[in-house]
């Protein structure tokens, strides 16, 4: 029974692998829970960046996040809420607040026309992007040789 | 001889749990947050509007077009020329982009697809195992057989 149990393993440890990966239109990156990162340049100078929302052929959807402190505050009320940052307030839709490690995270969103973009990049979670070296490092040899051992 | 048996089994009870706990708690958790990788570079799939599945490493958003980097695998009909201080390659005689990397079985290109040409884009996330995962269970599962034999 104990010598079966490494295969049936195998087999959870597969679907566990298959399950994790997922393909996600970039037209509904939040809606379908990928997390993309995002560094945009506008043709006014204007250096953005924070979490893609959506791309689409016309618009880039983004949200930007701003620590809250001394100098980024929170104005209004209710729906007129709005983030300043050294008195101007931010261009976009307050979203929500969050709390981080490092503190109070507010959180605007704001749609950008494709024409303004003079360039954007994008990258993978940090997380995301440290443990799929280590992942496919291990896994494939562990289950060759959990194979040869079990067979 | 039977405990030894006992406790071999026991370990490769405990490896594959490892494994899979791995696969599960550390992979399939949604990363949230705001801390991205230092290079660009996303796994993307992506279908023009000419009908063409491209597969590669989506970088930037540039000029309208989408840059990314994809392989091509070296043929006959593919073949590499330097014209203006750059290598391009050429796929039936078209160009399709300029040189990334050229290794044994194929040719990392950048290419650069109209935003508007592009009809899906997909982000493949969480992609953890892939073709070198199964190639080297398959030449650990050999390894560990002759280890075994022997």
């Amino acid at each position: 029974m104990i010598h079966r149990a490494p295969l049936l393993l195998l087999v959870v440890l597969a679907v566990c692998c298959a399950g994790c990966a997922r393909s996600v239109p970039m037209a509904a990156l939040d809606a379908g829970g990928a997390d993309v990162g995002v560094a945009v340049r506008l043709r006014s100078g204007e250096v953005l960046r924070g979490r893609l929302i959506s791309l689409t052929d016309d618009e880039l959807l983004l949200d930007t996040h701003h620590r809250l402190g001394v100098d980024v505050r929170l104005e209004g009320s209710a729906e007129a809420r709005r983030v300043e940052v050294r008195g101007e307030a931010v261009p976009g839709d307050f979203v929500g607040v969050e709390s981080g490690d490092t503190g109070r995270i507010a959180v605007v969103r704001r749609a950008l026309d494709a024409d303004e973009v003079a360039r954007a990049s994008f990258y993978r979670p940090a997380g995301e992007a440290s443990l799929g070296p280590i992942l496919s490092t291990f896994i494939g040899p562990g289950i060759g040789l959990l194979l040869a051992l079990a067979i | 001889m039977a405990q030894m048996s006992g406790t071999r089994a026991a370990m490769r009870l405990l490896l594959c749990f490892s494994l899979c706990a791995t696969v599960a708690l550390a992979g399939c958790a949604r990363t949230v947050g705001w801390e991205f990788a230092d290079d660009p570079g996303l796994p993307v799939d992506i279908r023009t509007s000419g009908g063409e599945e491209l597969s590669g490493t989506l970088l930037e958003l540039s000029s309208g077009s989408l840059v990314f980097d994809t392989e091509i695998e070296r043929g006959e009909n593919v073949e590499v020329r330097r014209r203006g201080g750059a290598d391009y390659v050429y796929v039936d005689g078209v160009i399709v982009g300029t040189v990334v990397e050229i290794r044994d079985f194929d040719i990392v290109t950048r290419r650069r697809v109209p935003l508007e040409e592009a009809r899906d884009v997909s982000v493949r996330s969480r992609g953890y195992v892939g073709w070198g995962t199964a190639i080297a269970a398959v030449a650990f599962f050999f390894l560990g057989q002759a280890l075994e034999e022997q």
